[in-house]
């Protein structure tokens, strides 16, 4: 309480205690004092005269806005014309009160109790929502790590093992159909056709791999892994698609290459749905660096409510996977001109660049675990 | 097992000849290095370290001694690039195993090999590109690079102008060139004005 008048003190306490309000009191008079106080354990309301001897409300309200914004500030005072009020409102007071008016202090200052409460829920509430956003964030990329590491074993346990098993098989049944008399036709027949169904079946496994995870990504590495993909969907799709890269090294780095990859796949299969392009046009280079990939389209172009749209998933999930490594996708279009996607990531900041990447899966494994973390932790 | 049944078709065409295995790279590149031998058959899927680094090794220590790669991987994906970096031929583990003896000789008497499929393949994509003018080879930002460079712009203002850096300018340069089959800037100039293009 700020208040120079100590009978006017224990009037606005006995008004405050009629109303069966339970507190203790500081008074303090000057500037001094009341800087004190506030330094200590912040009150849970302030009340103040507005002219005081050797102080001023005013200075108190910007004093208190500025230590302890949070604690609700009314003025208690003779007199204060309504512009003076209106103007102390302005500047973060709560409340004012006429001390002739006094029966109204109690009921102003459970309002202002209940308004901070509620303001503080709030902010609690606004926090704990924040932080689950970054909790589902964290866990969403997790996800997606997981996913591809989960892709990639697959892929390389039936590209490896099932496809191993089935070239010995094909390489047996080839030398025993080479020993078989000539006379026995249907045996040779039989033969012919177990080694083309073992044939299929190595397609289906290789086209299954390929699905889950090239492995031209892996050995041949990123220039390698995109310049197939384009040409797999000029083929596919009729749509010109042309690489071009100044590149002088080959990036091996696993998740650089995984992020780049499925980006540029992501792009293209946007393409498919939505642009109505008739050319692509890719180019892959170093600045400053790090690597930037650009995917230029001739279509309709995308527009700006598209790209802000928060239902495309596919657009959201190619900026999370690009700043986990801490890149970033700009995506612009012009109309009826085409659609630009520029994803650029720091390549000299992975350290993890120029390191090969066979060696024993285990290591590797737990390699791009850490780097995960710390990509996140980065954010 | 692929490994036995290999040598056990190969063993009935080449009578006389001596069998090495190996089950990773290390072990390969050890007796490749130790040992003399007239031909390496390769996988590129190994445990450990790659098909593609042994066959890097053997390029650095043995330039000569052929290298047929024998892989699961697709011969669209992988083929052409195995064969840039040295291998003499690439072969999928599809292919019959008949042919796998076919290849081995023609590597060994200093061939390459390619399946019957992709050397159609290259044959026709050859065929397609030659018709075509050579600056159609390339990229859009390639064929801009190419009419700045002809009009007389030096790599640095180019990349003042494309706002990239001169590094990748000269990139993009050292590809125009290579895919449009030139030496120097002067050619390339000398080109553009033939073709108007600057």
């Amino acid at each position: 309480m700020v208040e120079d008048d100590a009978s006017d003190a224990e009037l606005i306490k006995h008004a405050l205690r009629k109303d069966g309000l339970l507190f203790t009191v500081e008074r303090v008079e000057t500037s001094e004092d009341y800087l004190q106080a506030l330094d200590q354990e912040p009150p849970d309301v302030i009340l103040s005269d507005y002219a005081l001897p050797t102080f001023d409300g005013y200075t108190a309200l910007t004093l208190a806005q500025k230590m302890h914004p949070e604690v609700p500030f009314i003025f208690v005072t003779g007199t204060m014309g309504e512009e003076v009020a209106i103007e102390t409102l302005k500047n973060g007071a709560t409340d004012y009160v006429l001390k002739i008016r006094l029966a109204r202090l109690a009921p102003a200052v459970h309002r202002a109790l209940r308004e901070t409460r509620e303001r503080a829920d709030r902010k609690r509430a606004v926090e704990q929502l924040r932080q689950s956003h970054e909790q589902l964030r964290a866990l969403s990329v997790y996800l997606q790590h997981v996913r591809e590491e989960e892709r990639m074993r697959i892929s390389r346990a039936v590209h490896d093992e099932l496809g191993q098993a089935l070239t010995g098989l094909k390489i047996d049944l080839s030398w025993l159909s080479g020993r078989l008399p000539r006379q026995l036709n249907a045996l040779i027949t039989k033969a012919r056709e177990m080694s083309s169904h073992i044939d299929e079946t190595i397609q289906t496994v290789r086209r299954i791999s390929t699905e889950l995870r090239p492995g031209i990504l892996d050995h041949l590495g990123l220039v390698a892994a995109i310049e197939w993909q384009a040409n797999e969907f000029q083929t596919r799709t009729g749509i010109e698609c042309k690489v071009a890269h100044a590149l002088n090294h080959t990036i091996m780095d696993e998740n650089l290459n995984t992020v780049f990859f499925r980006i540029f796949q992501e792009t293209l299969t946007n393409i498919i749905r939505h642009a109505n392009a008739s050319r692509v046009e890719t180019d892959l280079y170093e600045e400053e660096g790090r690597l930037i990939l650009e995917v230029r389209d001739n279509g309709r172009g995308i527009t700006r409510e598209q790209i802000s749209n928060i239902k495309s998933i596919g657009l959201l999930g190619m900026r999370e996977r690009a700043a986990l490594l801490g890149g970033d996708v700009k995506i612009s279009g012009t109309p009826k001109k085409g659609t630009k996607v520029t994803v650029s990531i720091p390549d000299a900041a992975t350290p993890r660049a120029n390191k090969r990447h066979h060696e024993n899966s285990y290591s590797r494994r737990s390699r791009s675990g850490t780097t995960w973390f710390e990509a996140n932790s980065r954010r | 097992m692929v490994r036995h049944g290999l040598k056990q078709i190969l063993a009935d065409e080449f009578k006389k000849a001596v069998f090495g295995e190996a089950r990773n790279a290390q072990e390969a590149l050890a007796r490749i290095w130790k040992e003399a031998w007239d031909v390496v058959v390769l996988d590129i899927t190994m445990p450990g370290r790659s098909g593609l680094e042994v066959l890097r090794e053997i390029r650095k220590s043995s330039p000569k001694l052929p290298v047929l790669v024998l892989s699961m991987h697709p011969e669209n994906q992988f083929a052409v690039r195995v064969l840039k970096r040295g291998a003499s031929g690439y072969m999928t583990k599809e292919s019959a195993p008949e042919e796998l003896v076919g290849a081995i000789k023609k590597v060994l008497a200093g061939g390459r090999y390619v399946s019957t499929f992709l050397a159609e393949k290259l044959a026709s994509y050859l065929a397609t590109d030659t018709q075509k003018p050579p600056q159609e080879l390339l990229s859009d930002r390639e064929f801009q690079v190419l009419r700045l460079i002809a009009s007389g712009k030096i790599v640095s203002e180019i990349a003042k102008e494309l706002s990239l850096s001169v590094k990748t300018i000269s990139t993009y340069r050292t590809r125009i060139l290579e895919k449009m089959g030139m030496k120097n800037n002067a050619e390339l100039m000398h080109y553009a004005i033939q073709h108007q293009l600057a």
